[in-house]
């Protein structure tokens, strides 16, 4: 067992004070103070969370624009009726809006919730790297000692 | 019939969820929660930082008429117009925008992650 330091001063030192030669620093339990600021970092996203989050803000921004357009009557106009080659049924108008605000949702949760998977994948790819490359650097030298 | 009648007094499945796992409890604990603030910051940035550079690069190209279509944010955005100063009103306004969308995201996902909890 590694005795710790009352204080470390950056992460670095503390990913030290723990590492003991000849022994395996994944099997042993960190500091727990260092646990929690990996924890934090590695973090996952909660993919349906974001994808909900990403679309009601993206039906609230696309149904407020929509009704800005409606209400605000200026000489020139906004072409968001173009919007409509992409989003069947949407036109600029208060029922329009609420048929925006639906195709918005819908492309907003499946953006949002594609983005949470790419970025959960990528940081689980990132730790298994991280974790092989640990495993090798304490093999390494295995055969100067046979 | 003590076998029998030990069967019939234990529990029948039912529909109930099952109690979670540790290992189901410890993931949803482990879920990352975000700083509203920071990625209102963030899209604010990137909203403002967009506007202001794709109006600012229109100014730059220069032509007869200087970005017809992008003025038409003026619309929604009073004050703003494809120049040099408007390309700053436009900044601002995509970047309280943005602020309050990326606000409104990381609200929202901390909201469901904490119901999750």
């Amino acid at each position: 067992m590694t005795a710790f330091p009352a204080r470390h001063r950056t992460p670095d030192d503390r990913i030290r004070a723990t590492g003991a030669p000849g022994t395996d620093p994944l099997a042993r339990v960190p500091d727990p103070s260092l646990e929690r600021i990996v924890t934090l970092a590695f973090a996952p996203l909660h993919k349906r969370a974001f994808g909900v989050a990403v679309g009601t803000v993206a039906a609230l921004a696309l149904a407020a624009l929509t009704v800005a357009d409606v209400l605000l009557d200026t000489g020139d106009r906004f072409p968001l009726e173009l919007l409509a080659v992409y989003l069947r049924g949407y036109q600029p108008s208060l029922a329009g809006a609420l048929v925006g605000a639906a195709w918005a949702f819908g492309i907003g949760f499946v953006g949002g919730w594609f983005a949470a998977f790419t970025r959960n994948a990528v940081l689980a790819v990132v730790l298994i790297v991280t974790r092989a490359r640990v495993h090798l650097l304490q093999t390494h030298d295995l055969l100067d000692h046979l | 019939m003590p076998r029998e009648l030990a069967a019939s007094r234990r529990p029948r499945a039912t529909m109930r969820p099952s109690a979670p796992t540790p290992a189901t409890v410890a993931a949803v604990r482990s879920l990352a929660r975000l700083n509203a603030k920071a990625w209102g910051v963030a899209v604010g940035l990137l909203a403002g930082l967009g506007l202001l550079a794709a109006t600012w690069i229109l100014v730059i190209l220069d032509g007869p008429v200087v970005g017809p279509h992008l003025s038409l944010l003026g619309v929604f955005l009073p004050g703003y117009s494809v120049t040099w100063l408007g390309g700053l009103v436009g900044f601002v306004y995509a970047f309280v925008g943005g602020y309050a969308m990326g606000r409104l995201i990381g609200y929202l996902y901390n909201l469901q992650v904490s119901a999750a909890r």
